[in-house]
């Protein structure tokens, strides 16, 4: 089993989270903690899934586990969102594009027995979703920032996370088919399992920096 | 693929509570809804996979224990958290968080790690069946240790989400447990498996019994708006 960076970052913002849990108690932050230890969990099953029982004629690989974190994720970013955004159309929007996406992650574990390719096209919209959500996020926030500084808000950090990891790959995922064709690696392993992997850095990274802000009174 | 007995008792469970959608808000009943849609959903597609999809597979990837695994894990974390919320002994609580955490990474354990677990599978559902057994027990020793305190038990909504959870696992605990035996068997029902027709039926209680608590609630906002 290779270790990675993502279950690396993964297992330090839980590490942070856990060490001010009570600063973030009381705040949207707290949820992180189970969304962190499942992600991490599923991560570290699915690099033990892949070392151990992909074979060549395995049809999905480790996907069926990746499915489950990508569904972990699409509810919790979404929740954040709706939980700083302001406007009531924003907070609709919001929740209509979660379900669906929720709905049709389900949708491919339920009935499918294959469906890698179906997937990374569902993370493709995911990505792209979340990167516009963020960018209005961004845009609402430079608006009403008056005086306050937006460095010092843990909402502003989370969302930057969440912008460069999926406007990063959501380019991958397009591209995966014809990476995996070309077959291009990066320090032996697929480019497109290297760029998440690095861009994991910046998410967590930014989780950390999220919850080190995070002040029981500054509750987004 | 088939429509069986327990998609028509989810259905109907689920459009209950949509129907009732207004008197559910703000209570823990609402979160009924994400449930039962979520169960409704999985139970058509592990259908669809097992009448279906399995007949293009080869023999060992036929089973549809995947989707059956976060039926259980997610009825799992549901129902105790459901009975978290009914159970007023403190100790009591602290243990259920503890035992329902276990239980739900027990099951992801056996997604993330493991490519065959159709057996341990069953014996995690086989812990969960006696542990809410056990769950439901304690609620009703408590109802009837304060039972001068209030109302009839039959007026009760979580009485009857209770009663229907005692039931049901009450009546697969057994088949869950003879499991391993009764599926090298050809003892058959309807052209379904013992342990499964065993299931089906006590469906009716599982989600019928929702269906009068959805009523009993309305019943008691409506009173409690006319006066």
């Amino acid at each position: 089993m290779s270790m990675h960076f993502s279950i690396i970052m993964e297992f330090l913002s839980l590490l942070v989270a856990l060490f001010h849990y009570k600063r973030l108690k009381e705040t949207f932050y707290v949820y992180a903690i189970p969304f962190l230890f499942f992600v991490l969990y599923a991560e570290i099953g699915a690099a033990y899934y892949r070392s151990n029982h992909l074979v060549k004629t395995n049809h999905t690989g480790n996907t069926h586990i990746y499915l489950w974190i990508s569904i972990a994720e699409t509810i919790f970013y979404s929740w954040f969102f709706y939980q700083v955004a302001a406007g009531y159309v924003f907070k609709r929007l919001v929740k209509i594009l979660a379900t669906m996406l929720v709905l049709t992650y389900l949708f491919l574990f339920f009935f499918y027995f294959s469906y890698v390719g179906a997937y990374y096209i569902i993370m493709t919209v995911t990505g792209i979703y979340f990167t516009i959500m963020s960018c209005i996020y961004f845009y609402k926030l430079f608006i009403n920032a008056g005086e306050e500084n937006i460095i010092n808000l843990a909402s502003f950090w989370m969302a930057i996370g969440i912008f460069v990891f999926y406007s990063g790959i959501s380019l991958v995922m397009v591209l995966h088919e014809m990476l995996m064709r070309q077959n291009v690696t990066i320090f032996g392993e697929s480019l497109y399992n290297v760029i998440p992997q690095v861009l994991s850095i910046i998410l967590y990274g930014c989780f950390i920096a999220a919850f080190i802000l995070c002040r029981k009174k500054k509750t987004i | 693929m088939r429509i069986e007995m327990n998609h028509i008792a989810e259905l109907i469970c689920l459009l209950a509570a949509l129907w009732n959608y207004k008197y559910l808000k703000g209570t823990i009943y609402f979160y009924f809804i994400y449930y039962l849609a979520f169960v409704l959903y999985g139970e058509l597609g592990a259908s669809y996979f097992k009448y279906v999809l399995s007949l293009t597979l080869k023999p060992e990837d036929r089973n549809n224990m995947h989707i059956y695994l976060w039926v259980w894990a997610v009825m799992d974390a549901f129902l105790s958290y459901f009975l978290y919320t009914e159970i007023r002994n403190v100790f009591v609580r602290k243990l259920i968080t503890v035992f329902t955490s276990l239980l739900v990474c027990y099951f992801l354990f056996l997604f993330f790690f493991f490519k065959h677990y159709v057996e341990p599978c069953y014996y995690g559902f086989v812990v969960e069946t006696f542990y809410l057994i056990i769950l439901c027990c304690i609620y009703f020793y408590e109802l009837f240790l304060h039972s001068e305190e209030g109302d009839s038990i039959w007026t009760l909504p979580a009485f009857w989400v209770i009663a229907g959870i005692f039931i049901f696992f009450t009546g697969t605990s057994i088949s869950s447990v003879m499991h391993g035996v009764l599926k090298n068997f050809s003892t058959q029902i309807m052209g379904l498996p013992l342990y499964s027709f065993i299931a089906q039926v006590l469906c009716v209680f599982l989600y019928g019994c929702p269906v009068v608590a959805f009523i009993l609630l309305r019943k008691e906002k409506q009173a409690r708006l006319f006066n």
